[in-house]
Parts: structure tokens; sequence; C-alpha cells
């Protein structure tokens, strides 16, 4: 069953930029999302620019990508502040994204926009989802969401279904994946088909003020650069697709999967037996993949099916 | 109690008198004798302290800064290659507000290489975050260790310090040094008691973290540069203290003959020394000159040396050190101190020399003055003047001649 989505194209008006952020973790394949987009726009005939910003570069840590798209040379770099769209990856990133009100969101997930809305506390007026990651699996079978990301981008800016493909193909070319373009190909037009045409005008750029200030020293408990809460306290509930369950009879308590966890998501108890906190895990498996007793088994994470 | 003690004891007995409780060690000349010494005390007893000996200076002073953490007061020491080898690391306990300590005896920096000093290599750290305390005198470097701790420790600072001694020059040589007893040592420092974050295996708590974001990067930076900053205030502060327990006062700078001279020569560490009896001399034909140390290196103790140098008629600034393709490294901080202010010196003049540890003479110190008199008279002020006699090149050239045959 096709979901007809409420969708936005925006027009590229002269004199208009289109300011568009990705959001995502590593691994989801934001930074290719982010060159077919651009690749896509370059085809069209657009000034572009597009720079990924990473932190730790690895599966789970947040990454931002952003796309600027123009009649005119492009004379920003960097941060996009005040973004038009902004294409969120999974919904667990809304705890440390700041979202621009006035823009369109589009949130990879498998609520519907008032239940996302109401949970997250989402201001925005326009927000569109969809389980991309559920599409994804169906046609690829793995849950890179690299080019799903990328068709809705490119469709939500109104950019064509022929120079999004070809981008696609220039992408996976350059990855050396080219036996993977037929599946994607299918996927880009199924996300194409599922998102209709509803014309909104891009808004203009407001620009925030802000002024210089004195800043004085504080102590070090302030200064110093260190974290005194649990590491990594930032929920991922809803981005581990799969999910580590430990059994405890086959647990040795080698402490292994405490030393190789690298979100500090593992605590040992009392008895120095290991415990998972899912609300920090983000569900790299390593500790399913390092465990010598194989005591920890994986098990779909509901978040991430249809609710 | 008077005791004739190298450079070396010296800082030892600063550690030993400062209750250090962690030595992470990797021997390098002209430092070894420092971890020596203390080894033995450790061996002995007399120490109660832990020396674990490393397979590099990088991860001698990581294994510092990771001890500093977790709440006692580490001490460390190297020199030259060995503080390059951990330069990256420098940063980073810096970064960490780990209040340990440093001792660097100076040797000057391969290639080509050699053992006596220059200071290229402290200098090269002068922007990393530790503070820097420069000795002139075997007893200046074991008091600047007990100062370096009580400056490192406190609240307003909290940043690693390093206390500079120059290889041989002070390191080898004995001199007759004032030594406190541990009870003095301990009424002007008190144990190290952390009130910051710090590692604890029941409490753990994530240091060196990555911040990866630009506002906050920028906010923990100029944190550490406002710290600094306020080492000149707290080191003025327990400077009195100190003078009250241990009848010595110091200052950031320390002036000498200064009061009515026209002529100033600024310097630093060992061989100012030197200098001073160069002045002394010149005093003697009737020359208006003064000498100005520089003791405090970082934080650079600008007001101070406005008001050192401020309504002199001309000043040299010998650098012993050079960056190379820049000039001497302190030259241009003294003159951007100087700059802004209406009754600055007429001439400011760069002198680079001493390197890997080249003898000054008379005759050197008296062209210093003769340049900057005649800078200060013509307004012409020259670029940078090496210090190398017709001596130094007749021994150059007979090397040339050995090393390379017939060089005519």
């Amino acid at each position: 069953m096709l979901y007809i989505l409420n969708s936005y194209i925006f027009k590229l008006l002269f004199n208009v930029m289109i300011w568009l952020t990705l959001i995502g973790r590593g691994g989801q394949g934001i930074k290719s999302a982010s060159h077919i987009v651009s690749t896509a726009a370059f085809l069209k005939g657009y000034y572009v620019q597009s720079q990924p910003i990473y932190r730790a570069e690895r599966r789970g840590a947040p990454i931002s990508a952003f796309i600027r798209i123009s009649n005119e040379p492009i004379l920003e770099r960097g941060y996009i502040y005040e973004p038009s769209l902004i294409v969120i990856a999974d919904e667990s990133l809304f705890i440390d994204t700041n979202l621009n009100k006035d823009a369109i969101l589009f949130v990879n997930t498998a609520l519907d926009a008032d239940k996302l809305r109401s949970l997250y506390n989402i201001e925005n007026k326009r927000i569109i989802t969809y389980n991309l990651t559920g599409l994804t699996l169906q046609i690829l079978n793995k849950s890179i969401i690299s080019v799903a990301l990328a068709a809705v981008a490119c469709r939500l800016i109104g950019l064509n279904l022929e120079e999004v493909e070809h981008a696609v193909i220039m992408q996976l070319e350059e990855l050396n994946m080219q036996e993977e373009v037929d599946k994607n190909i299918e996927l880009v037009r199924k996300v194409f088909e599922l998102i209709s045409n509803s014309n909104i005008e891009n808004e203009k750029k407001r620009t925030k003020s802000v002024s210089v200030i004195d800043l004085s020293y504080h102590h070090p408990k302030i200064s110093a650069c260190y974290i005194s809460v649990p590491a990594n306290s930032i929920s991922s509930e809803g981005w581990n697709v799969n999910k580590p369950i430990i059994d405890y009879d086959k647990c040795t308590k080698c402490m292994i999967c405490f030393i190789f966890c690298p979100d500090s998501a593992i605590i040992l108890n009392k008895d120095n037996y290991p415990v998972i906190n899912y609300d920090l895990c983000k569900g790299c498996n390593i500790c399913y993949v390092e465990c010598p007793t194989k005591a920890i088994r994986l098990e779909r994470n509901e978040a991430t099916l249809d609710r | 109690m008077k005791r004739l003690l190298t450079g070396n004891a010296s800082i030892a007995t600063g550690a030993m008198l400062s209750n250090v409780e962690y030595i992470p060690a990797y021997p390098i000349t002209p430092q070894t004798e420092i971890i020596e010494i203390l080894s033995k005390w450790v061996r002995e007893g007399k120490m109660n302290a832990k020396l674990v000996t490393f397979e590099s200076e990088h991860s001698m002073i990581t294994a510092a800064g990771a001890a500093s953490l977790t709440g006692v007061r580490a001490f460390t020491s190297t020199s030259s290659q060995g503080l390059l080898y951990a330069f990256e690391m420098l940063y980073n306990v810096a970064g960490w507000r780990a209040p340990l300590l440093l001792a660097n005896v100076s040797r000057a920096v391969a290639a080509p290489i050699t053992l006596e000093p220059d200071h290229n290599d402290v200098l090269s750290t002068r922007d990393c975050g530790f503070i820097q305390i420069h000795a002139e005198t075997c007893q200046e470097a074991l008091d600047d260790v007990i100062i370096g701790y009580r400056i490192a420790e406190d609240d307003m600072v909290k940043l690693p310090v390093i206390v500079n001694i120059d290889g041989f020059y002070l390191s080898f040589t004995q001199e007759v040094v004032d030594v406190p007893s541990n009870d003095e040592v301990e009424e002007f420092l008190p144990e190290y008691k952390p009130i910051h974050g710090y590692l604890n295996a029941k409490n753990p708590i994530s240091l060196g973290v990555a911040v990866l974001n630009s506002s906050a990067y920028s906010y923990f930076k100029y944190q550490m540069h406002l710290a600094s900053l306020n080492a000149l205030k707290v080191h003025e502060k327990i400077s009195k203290d100190f003078e009250k327990i241990f009848r010595r006062r110091y200052y950031t700078v320390e002036g000498y003959m200064l009061d009515d001279a026209d002529y100033v020569i600024v310097m630093s560490n060992s061989f100012t020394t030197l200098g001073k009896a160069a002045i002394k001399e010149l005093r003697k034909e009737g020359k208006s000159v003064g000498l100005l140390k520089i003791r405090v290196v970082r934080p650079f103790p600008r007001d101070d040396i406005i008001n050192a140098l401020r309504g002199r008629k001309g000043v040299a600034v010998f650098d012993q050190n050079i960056s190379i393709g820049g000039g001497g490294i302190l030259y241009p901080e003294v003159v951007s101190a100087l700059y802004h202010i209406d009754d600055r010196p007429k001439a400011i003049v760069s002198f680079i020399g001493g390197l890997g540890g080249k003898r000054i003479s008379k005759e050197e110190f008296k062209h210093m003055i003769s340049v900057i008199e005649d800078a200060a008279n013509t307004h012409k002020v020259p670029s940078s003047i090496l210090l190398f006699t017709d001596e130094d090149w007749s021994m150059v050239r007979s090397m040339l001649k050995i090393a390379k045959g017939d060089i005519e």
C-alpha cells in the first residue's frame, strides 16, 4: 500500500537561495546523500555548494550536511543557521538539533507528523514523515538510507527525476557500487511516486542578530573541559535498528562488552554484571561482535518498526 | 640551610620539598640527573612518590597529566628534543587544566645536534597553555618549583607550569643554595586538594573530551588564556607570602641597575648573570645602562615590562633563540607591549645570540649598548643582529677546513 504524503515543492525563483540541511548519524550515508542532492542541482544548471560537518568519524556520531542551491554565485560558507528545508534521518536526532521553526521538516520515522509533533514538542508548521528505513530495507535489503534521503530532498526542492537518477548513478560509481544502481533507481522512483506536488514558495531568510560580549574568567569547575554526567548522555532511542540483549546465563562477567562499548552505554552493576542502558545505546553492535561467549543477541528495535 | 647544589639537584630538591607523589620519567641530556636524583630518593624512602619510566616523553607527559587529574601532585622533566617529542601532549595536558610541573632543561634543538642551551625548545611551547618561569640561578630553580606548584594549583589558574633552567650553565653548575625546610615549604604550599573535576574510579567522568563545536572550543581556549593572565596577579600575591616565609622576593621581571638607566638590555635565563656583569662594568665606564630580566615568560608580563622600559632612550632585546625567517621570539612581544605608550623607547633593537650555548663576551654586550645608543640618536633601527665575533668565525673556519678540506 502506498502512502500519499503531504509534501511541498519549492520554487526556485530568481535571486532566491535554497538552504537545505541534512541531519543524520555516521553510517547512514548523509555525506553521500548530500553529494547526490548537490550533483542533481548542479546537473540542472544551478550554482551549488555542499559541505558536511562531522564530529567523531564513527558510526552513530551526529553528522550534518549543508547544501546551498542558487541561481546566482553563492557568497556564503559553512553552517546553515536558518535552513529552508531540514531532512532528518531519524527521530533520535531531535534531542541535539536546533530546529529553525520556519523550516519545512522531513523526518524519517514510523510516526505520523502529528504524533511526532506532540512527542518532541516541535513547533514547525510543516512536517512530513515517512518510514524511509522500512522502504529502504524492503528494496535494498539493508538500512543505508542515503539514496532515499537524497531523493526526498531533491523531490521537495523541485528537482527532476532525470537529474536525480543521473546523480545517484554518478555517486554509486564513485563509491564503486555499480551493482547497486538498479535497486537504488527503483528506490528513487518509489520516493518520487510517494510525494505529490504542492507548491510552496521559499521564504525569505531571516537573519538573527548577535552582539559581542566580554567573557570573564570562570572557575575551573565550569571552565575545565570535562563531563561529569554519564558519557554520551543524549538518548539514542530510535536510532538503533538492532539492539543488543544480554543472556545472563551465558555471561561470564569478562567485562569485554563494558570495555569495548564506545559510548559507555554498558555499566557494571554491583555484582560486576554488565547492564545496557538502552537510552544511550546507539546499536553499533560492537558488544555483540566482541562477546566471547555469544551471550549477546540482537533484536530489532521496536521504535524503528511501523507503530 | 645553605648547601652547594647543581641546577638539576636544585630542581629535584624543589620537587622533593613540594612532596610530589608521581614522577613519570624519561632520560635525556642534560636533564637525566634530575630523575636520577629523584629515583635515588624514592628508593631510599626519602620521598613518598612513585617514579615510573616511560617509553617516550610523549607518554611521559600524558601520564603526568592523567596522574595530576587523579588529584596527586605530579612532577616530570625533560629537555630539547624530548620536549618537542611531547609537544602535542603539552597542549593536551594544559587543556585538561592539569596543574602538574615540568622542569625543562634547555638544550638547543637539532639539527645540527648539540647539547648546550638556547631557548628554542622551551619557547616553542609558549602558546600551549603552560605557565613558564625561567630561572637565572640554582636558587631560583629550586624556588621556582615551589612557586610553580602554588601558581598551578590556584583556582584562579589551574594550568601546568614549566620551570626552565639552562643545560650545563645551570643544570650541572654548582652554586650555593639556601634550601628551605620541609615545614617552611608546607606552610607555603599546602597539600594539593583538587576541587575541580578529577579522575576517580568510583565516580567516573570524561576528561579530555572532544567538544566538536567551535563556540565551545573558543570558550575553553579563551578560559585558558584568562587563567594564564590571572597567574600574574596570583604570582604577585604568592610572592608576598613567599617573602614572608623564605625572606626572598620574586617579581615577574627583575631590574638590575635600572633606576636611572637610559639604555637597557632585556634578557632571560642563566646568561642574565653575564649581562649583569657587563652592565656593572659599563656603569664603571660612566654609561647609563641597566638590565631587565624576564623571569615569567608566560603569561607575558606586559604591564611590568611597560613600567620597566617606558621613558628609556634605547632597548636591546637579547633573544637566546632564533625563529628561522622571523628573528628573535621575545623581541616582537616586547615591542608590541611598548608600542601604544607615548614615552616608549626611541629605539628597540633585536639581538640574537647565545645559540647552542655560545658564550657572550663583554665586547658583545658593549656592542649591543653602542648599537642602541646609535639607533636612539639617529632613529635608524637596524633589523635583528647576530652576536657573532671574529673569534667565532675563525673557530668555525678552522672546523670547516677539517670537515671539508680547503674552503678558500
